[in-house]
């Protein structure tokens, strides 16, 4: 029961820092493209000042539009609540737990096509194929976590890596696996190299399309949904491939090196987002395809070695 | 006994469908007769899984019940009962203008009695027969608007395709008939065959059920017999009647050959299942036809069942208990589960058809606004269909991945395993296709605006209609929270043959964990609902912005095409369409495309239309033998007599 209690303080906790950590990685990225960084609890005013304002809706929605935003912050929480922040608890399997979030996807595209304009179609339409590209990726991950590690649990995942010599080909496994997972990240959530949410560009947009005349309590859950996301995508990316504890116990000395940890992979990310550019649509397949071919070249110099 | 309930039981039905004008009243107590006849089943439900009472039925080796006859039958059953609430409402609109429902409900009747023979029958004369049956009963119900050419046309596929799958079958049985020189199955299990003999029966097997399961190049009656078929019809069809070939293939494994499998075969149905399934929903992603996408969906599923059944039989060639309990937990599971949500989509389907007068899905749109309560239920069943986690179909999926990876894992062999990883992609492939498509159909049909302005859609509901609805809702949730049922399941069709007695079943490698993920929805969603009352208080409608012009056109929208046009074309070289390459004029005047054109038309012109007219002029030559005069009959059969005779000389 204390294991039980104290787990979800750790999510609870969490979530509270998920806004800090979104005006870390907004300053990063506005340091370097030379602007001035945002105030350090920007993340909260903003969700504070949508939820004051008024929420408009397309005259030709249903009652989906009212009950989706809500489903998928739930739908958020949930993937969130099973990710081990500072220890694991559940034993989930790690496909289950990316799966969680479909029921997510199926909801902001019902919520994009039943608002009936363009330009919530097109968002719809390429989260689509961005989804559909991703999928086969994520698995062979998974495969490989299975061969190295003999898991698949997520709560067991942090094992594989969690060791402080590496022989030269568990190298290899990591940064491989670390390029994947964070182009996952990227794609998944929609960001920089797939998707600039800061033009309003019909070129740019795939997850800002789709809400593109949200507005107020609307946007704001939505906001929230997203981001829960992406920093469960994080947190889980620090729990496989960051998981030295520098033989610390105490449990909050554990939750501060876990923001710490967060708050290097979001400046990586930051960073990465700052220097590159964003590409053509029908060029993330390239990406995808590299990334596939690499993991199976690891799986047959697992399997024949 | 009880199964002489039944056929009694079956009797009176069939005098009472086949004689007599039908009227509502009559409609109604017909499919009463139906769902209490589909009820004296349920003791056959239980029989299998009793160890003292299960077994042979009337002390003869016609009919057995077992495990495996039992779990069929369960489905069999839900799916009858819930067909036939259904049907009270979707075969009022027959008794208006079409008036033979005599013969249809006759043909029915045949149809059921098919299927329940080949499930508990234990012979070889008696299935063939009835399989013929079965074939012919489903032929008729799947032309039953004959006025139109092209359902002649499309019926006659399925009339051809099941036959080649029938010669097949039969060729598929030969080696154990000349091996225990009988016709009971009983005889057969477990009987010494050579390797050659064995290759024989199996493949022969595969292509032949396989037939009826839709495999690969003999898949194409499936999407041309259910857009035309009445949906009750396709309901039972796609819902139960391609179950029959997983259970006959189950049944060779388990049952005739006592689980000695070679690996080879395994690897052969890992393969040609998941290559099926990933072109079946590939191609369902852009169909416009609501039917044609739950037949082609229907191709995906009952391959991602028979890759299990691969999974199985290579756990059991390599005696790994672990991938033989996750691919049998597998197949089962997904079985049962496409059973439930495919009968509920064709039956939803059906009643967007009949309310809409289309079945183009390009024309729907904003059905939620009119009809809100089958919008959720379809939710349910998209939801299902897509294999979203908290739903039953995707705890069988992650088993049967799981059951791949444990291949992948603990097998010997790298090339056993790279075929593995392979299959692994299409498996995630075909899983993220089938959310996209899936995703399409009830965005298109259900949100937005009509796409069609003269859509006119009736609302009025029917009880009965939406209690076939709640029914296989119900049976989802079931289902879907206790998973643990299949484990059972599996392992009584273990234990069952007691000649592998060293395999335990090992399913605590992983967790299902839907009970509590439901459990957690449930509880979340109703506090949104009250702080939703409380929170969004002042949510205000208005025209959504538009550029500047006065207002949105509803073709402006996204359409079914357009929804997936870069998926369509990032694979454009699969599809190998006409129709899909044509969009663009641009695509016209490109030389590579017009290779592209003729090479479908090829494929599907001298691929399929040449053989089928070929096996029909066949048909027309072999009946000329059949020429009513007695006399010519009596030489064919003294001519048969000397030949069997002269074979007899030449062999013994």
């Amino acid at each position: 029961m204390f294991l039980f209690v104290s787990y979800f303080f750790c999510i609870a906790l969490a979530l509270a820092a998920i806004p800090f950590f979104d005006t870390i990685l907004k300053s990063i990225k506005a340091i370097m493209n030379g602007r001035r960084p945002l105030r350090l609890l920007q993340g909260y005013f903003d969700l504070v000042k949508l939820s004051m304002k008024q929420t408009f809706l397309s005259e030709f929605t249903s009652f989906f539009s009212v009950i989706w935003p809500w489903i998928l912050l739930i739908n958020s929480l949930v993937f969130f609540s099973f990710i081990p922040i500072v220890f694991g608890y559940f034993d989930m399997n790690i496909l289950y737990l990316f799966c969680v979030l479909s029921l997510g996807n199926f909801f902001i595209v019902l919520y994009a096509m039943d608002n009936t304009t363009y330009f919530w179609g097109l968002g719809a339409e390429r989260e689509l194929f961005v989804l559909s590209i991703v999928e086969s990726t994520l698995v062979l991950m998974i495969v490989l976590f299975a061969m190295i590690g003999g898991h698949t649990d997520v709560a067991w995942l942090h094992m594989i890596f969690n060791k402080s010599v590496f022989s030269p080909y568990e190298i290899i496994f990591y940064t491989v696996l670390v390029v994947v997972f964070f182009y996952t990240i990227l794609a998944e959530n929609k960001r920089f190299p797939f998707d600039n949410p800061s033009t309003h560009l019909e070129l740019t947009m795939i997850h800002e399309a789709m809400l593109l005349e949200t507005e107020g309590k609307q946007l704001m859950l939505l906001e929230i949904a997203s981001k829960i996301k992406m920093y469960g995508f994080i947190s889980l990316f620090v729990w496989i491939f960051i998981p030295w504890s520098f033989g610390i116990t105490n449990f909050f000395l554990l939750f501060l090196l876990w923001i710490f940890k967060v708050m290097f992979v979001v400046a990586i990310i930051a960073v990465w987002e700052a220097v590159i550019t964003k590409i053509r649509i029908f060029k993330y397949q390239e990406i995808f395809v590299i990334l596939l071919v690499s993991q199976v070249l690891l799986m047959a110099f697992y399997i024949l070695k | 006994m009880f199964l002489s309930l039944g056929f009694v039981f079956l009797a009176i039905l069939f005098l009472y469908v086949a004689f007599g004008n039908f009227n509502t009243q009559k409609l109604q107590r017909t499919n009463a007769l139906f769902c209490m006849y589909f009820l004296t089943n349920v003791f056959l439900w239980i029989q299998g899984f009793w160890p003292g009472i299960e077994g042979y039925v009337w002390g003869m080796h016609l009919f057995h019940i077992g495990a495996i006859e039992s779990f069929f039958l369960i489905l069999f059953g839900m799916v009858g009962i819930g067909v036939s609430i259904y049907s009270n409402y979707y075969f009022e609109e027959y008794l208006h203008h079409w008036k033979n429902l005599n013969f249809y409900y006759s043909m029915i009747f045949l149809f059921v009695v098919a299927m329940q023979i080949i499930i508990v029958g234990s012979n070889a004369m008696v299935f063939l027969v009835m399989w013929e049956v079965m074939t012919l009963s489903s032929y008729f119900l799947v032309i039953h608007e004959y006025e139109e050419n092209a359902s002649l046309e499309w019926g006659n596929y399925y009339l051809v395709i099941a036959h080649v799958g029938m010669f097949f079958i039969l060729l598929g049985f030969i080696p154990f008939i000349i091996a225990s020189s009988s016709f009971d199955f009983a005889n057969w299990s477990g009987v010494m065959l050579t390797p050659e003999q064995r290759n024989i029966a199996f493949f022969a097997a595969l292509i032949g059920f396989g037939a009826k399961a839709g495999i690969w190049p003999l898949d194409i009656w499936l999407p041309k017999a259910h857009p035309i078929a009445s949906s009750n019809v396709s309901a039972l069809m796609s819902g139960f009647m391609v179950k029959l070939p997983i259970m006959m293939i189950l049944k060779f494994i388990v049952v005739f050959f006592a689980m000695q499998v070679d690996l080879v075969w395994g690897i052969t149905l890992l393969i040609a299942g998941s290559l099926s399934a990933f072109l079946g929903i590939f191609y369902a992603m852009t169909q416009n036809d609501i039917k044609r996408v739950l037949a082609f969906s229907t191709i995906e599923n009952v391959w991602f069942i028979l890759a299990n059944i691969g999974v199985f039989a290579i756990g059991l060639a390599l005696w790994n208990p672990l991938i033989v309990s996750l691919g049998l937990l597998a197949l089962l599971y997904h079985s049962a589960n496409h059973a439930f949500y495919k009968t509920l989509m064709f039956l939803i389907a059906g009643s967007i058809i009949e309310r809409t007068g289309t079945r183009s899905i390009a024309k729907m749109g904003g059905l939620v606004k009119v009809l809100p309560f089958l919008s959720i239920i379809t939710m349910f069943g998209v939801l299902t269909i897509s294999g979203v986690p908290p739903f039953a179909s995707f705890n069988s999926e992650l088993a049967g991945i799981m059951g791949m990876l444990k291949i992948i894992t603990d097998a010997d062999g790298s090339v056993l395993r790279f075929i593995t990883i392979g299959c692994v992609v299409l498996i995630a492939l075909m899983s993220v296709f089938a959310f996209v498509s899936f995703v399409r159909l009830y965005s298109i049909v259900f949100s937005g605006r009509p796409r069609d302005l003269d859509l006119k859609v009736r609302v009025e509901s029917h009880l009965s209609e939406n209690a076939s609805y709640v029914f296989f809702v119900v049976a989802i949730f079931v289902v879907s929270l206790f998973p643990g049922l299949f484990s059972h399941i599996a392992s009584t069709i273990i234990g069952g043959s007691s000649t592998v007695p060293l395999i335990q079943l090992q399913i605590g490698d992983f967790e299902f964990i839907p009970a509590y993920l439901i459990l957690v929805y449930a509880l979340l969603g109703v506090i949104v609902y009250a702080l939703s009352r409380f929170f969004l208080g002042s949510l205000t409608k208005a025209v959504p912005w538009n550029c500047g012009y006065p207002t949105i056109p509803h073709r402006s929208q996204y359409s079914s095409r357009s929804l997936v046009q870069p998926i369509r074309r990032l694979y454009e070289g699969l599809y190998m369409q006409a129709s899909d390459l044509s969009y663009n004029e641009y695509y016209k005047k490109d030389r590579n495309t017009l290779k592209f054109l003729k090479r479908k038309a090829y494929f599907t012109n001298i691929g399929y239309l040449k053989c089928i007219r070929g096996i029909q002029y066949l048909w027309d030559k072999v009946r000329s033998l059949q020429n009513g005069v007695l006399q010519y009959y009596i030489g064919y059969l003294f001519g048969t007599l000397m030949l069997m005779l002269l074979v007899l000389y030449y062999f013994l």
